[in-house]
């Protein structure tokens, strides 16, 4: 088995809120509240679920441009959550992110060259300017853009180009993990699965590892190998892709797969619609998180948080549907 | 089986946008027909003019520069494009009704909610206050928001996506329009609320009477709400069918490359099939077919010619010199 090249064990995030405001006193908002899993080298471990479940603050997280309030983040057998700037930097080699929004995360006064080439120049990686140069415009062929573009600034490409600028400059320092928060979502259906293939053809070239962070079930499943299902700042389901996408053992996780549109008029499926909305994060549900919504609720579920279960080899669950002591119980009474 | 009423029909309609140095033709020959009690799906990429085919049936491009330069729009067989403002005004909300991709920006962030539905049944009827309140009430409860009094007095501000977009198809449907125009509706929500949205407009449809013109991206929710399609195309309908030939036999290839570029839940495949460059700068269109450029078929005629629209099956029309019945030689090698 591959080994792991990242592993995370109970993280928390929260976030203060300001002590007092307009609408009363301030609490935390515990966006990611507890969260373990681990990543193998050469993977995709795509992270679902929808807005406001803490799948972009886990990702933010895990390359610490959001605070960690708990919790360990080992990459490469080195904890990293309590580094601070400075030991923070040579770590910015190893893992890299890409964002969702190409309009706002390129600089419009930078020039592509400028832009590619700042990490190589943070990390001190071109002896000189001819090497920076040659970088630069092997990173722009290996994203399907030409050398020419170089000299050109950000507003004079479409949406899919500038998301491979953004692949070009993650991909600059040579990085290993490549953290994907959305990264097609703003992007045209034809564009969008342009960008998926480079994605896909990058990883197995330069033996990438990537987090795939995004809302579209379907584009989860196209590209990962592993995933997890957030709801409330919790995995509620994690796994193997095959066994969660076939067999789907939490109610939240069948209900998110049910309500996928499938682009065939001749598929009927049952949907199970959902009642609500996803609950405040300042105050959320006690117990199971995802009792207030869940179609198949027990007493037990609104007090106690449920543990980890695994039901097969790599395939863990948070619900109380699958402790089996409750099972017993419930069969003697 | 007798035909059914056309209730809205829109017949090659040119909408042009002018600026200082250019026309940009957002919107160019494109001829539509909804059916009574059907929902007709507008699908296309950005750029493709589908909202801009929208605003023109909705006669909302004012304060744009864009302009209907040519084309007919009837409403069950009256013309709604030639005719003074004040009579769209009651047409717009009352007959005829859209809602928005973003419901936060579609509604008055300083008035109730109680209030904004109110005041669209004033604009059209005229009703006493209490009547008018049961009213809103009634098409609010419908929508399935929880603590319907309560909300009645609350603002925007304090409800949720998925409720403001409820909001927002109650306040279209309060009138009970003949049509409504949905342009993205459920874009910016989740998967779950979009299913909760899809499930409460088919609903709604039925209940009220209401004709869909439904205008989307994405081709899975096409698939799961619409009866008919169009395919839109830099400002043209390139393919339109039933729902079920347009997904079963597949004739445009802009169309057919749409459908093998989505990842499909459930199906394995190491690389998905792309639609390779980009839609076409509007100020540059190709000569001849306008994807050509992008077409893994085209031809040497296809760069030239623009092509027509061929009946390829009953009522199913292919803008493609592969479906033209004079180019069955030529166009062989598809």
């Amino acid at each position: 088995m591959a080994k792991n090249i990242l592993e995370v064990e109970d993280l928390k995030i929260y976030y203060p809120l300001a002590s007092e405001t307009f609408f009363g006193k301030g609490g935390v908002v515990k966006a990611v509240d507890g969260v373990t899993f681990d990543i193998r080298e050469n993977e995709v471990f795509g992270i679902v679920g929808e807005s406001g479940c803490g799948k972009s603050t886990l990702g933010r997280g895990l390359c610490r441009l959001d605070p960690i309030t708990e919790g360990r983040v080992v990459l490469d057998g080195q904890d990293i959550s309590k580094f601070d700037r400075n030991q923070m930097r040579p770590i910015r080699k190893t893992i890299q992110m890409i964002f969702q929004d190409p309009y706002a995360s390129l600089n419009p006064r930078m020039s592509i060259f400028d832009i590619i080439a700042e990490p190589i120049r943070i990390h001190n990686l071109a002896k000189n300017d001819k090497e920076l140069e040659e970088r630069v415009v092997n990173l722009l062929r290996r994203v399907g853009l030409d050398a020419y573009h170089a000299n050109r600034y950000p507003h004079e490409f479409s949406g899919g180009q500038r998301q491979r600028i953004g692949i070009a400059r993650a991909l600059a320092v040579e990085p290993k993990l490549i953290i994907a928060d959305e990264p097609v979502s703003a992007l045209d259906v034809s564009i969008q699965a342009q960008v998926l293939n480079l994605l896909n053809e990058l990883k197995k070239d330069l033996n990438l590892t990537y987090i795939f962070i995004a809302h579209d079930l379907s584009v989860v499943e196209h590209i990962s190998d592993r995933i997890g299902v957030m709801y409330l700042g919790n995995f509620v389901e994690a796994g193997d892709k095959n066994k969660i996408y076939k067999n789907p053992l939490h109610p939240y996780t069948q209900a998110l797969l049910s309500a996928v549109p499938i682009a065939d008029p001749t598929v009927k499926r049952k949907r199970i619609i959902l009642e609500g909305s996803i609950p405040s994060a300042t105050n959320p549900p006690s117990g199971c998180k995802f009792h207030t919504r869940c179609p198949k609720r027990m007493p037990i579920c609104e007090t106690v948080a449920p543990q980890r279960y695994e039901p097969s080899p790599d395939h863990y669950v948070y619900c109380h549907l699958y402790d089996d002591k409750l099972e017993a119980q419930a069969a003697e009474a | 089986m007798a035909e059914k009423k056309k209730i809205l029909e829109v017949k090659h309609l040119h909408t042009h946008f002018i600026t200082d140095d250019v026309v940009v033709k957002a919107v160019d020959d494109v001829s539509l027909v909804l059916e009574e009690g059907s929902t007709l799906g507008i699908v296309g990429e950005s750029g493709s003019g589908k909202s801009v085919t929208a605003l023109s049936v909705m006669n909302l491009l004012m304060g744009t520069k864009g302009k209907v330069v040519e084309g007919e729009i009837l409403l069950d067989g009256d013309d709604i494009l030639n005719i003074p403002e004040s009579k769209k005004r009651d047409l717009r909300g009352g007959r005829i009704s859209m809602i928005f991709q973003e419901p936060m920006t579609s509604l008055n962030p300083v008035m109730t909610i109680g209030d904004q539905l109110i005041e669209c049944i004033k604009n059209h009827e005229s009703l006493s206050k209490q009547e008018a309140y049961d009213r809103a009430r009634n098409i609010l409860e419908m929508t399935g928001v929880p603590r319907v009094d309560k909300m009645m007095k609350e603002y925007p501000f304090q409800l949720s996506g998925g409720q403001r977009q409820r909001v927002m198809i109650a306040m279209a449907l309060i009138c009970e329009p003949e049509v409504l125009i949905a342009d993205e509706p459920t874009t910016a929500l989740d998967v779950t609320i979009q299913a909760q949205i899809l499930d409460l407009m088919n609903r709604l449809k039925e209940k009220i009477g209401t004709s869909i013109l439904f205008i989307t991206h994405d081709l899975g929710v096409v698939a799961e709400i619409c009866d008919q399609v169009a395919v839109m195309y830099c400002g043209r309908v390139v393919e339109t069918a039933d729902v079920y030939s347009l997904f079963g036999h597949t004739a445009h290839p802009y169309t057919q490359g749409l459908l093998a570029s989505i990842p499909k839940l459930g199906e394995k495949v190491e690389e998905l099939t792309v639609i390779p460059g980009n839609v076409p700068n509007p100020r540059r269109m190709p000569a001849g077919c306008k994807f050509a450029p992008r077409c893994p078929h085209a031809f040497e005629r296809c760069l030239q010619e623009e092509p027509g629209f061929y009946e390829v099956g009953k009522g199913h029309f292919s803008r493609c010199w592969l479906n033209a019945p004079d180019n069955e030689v030529k166009g062989g090698e598809a």
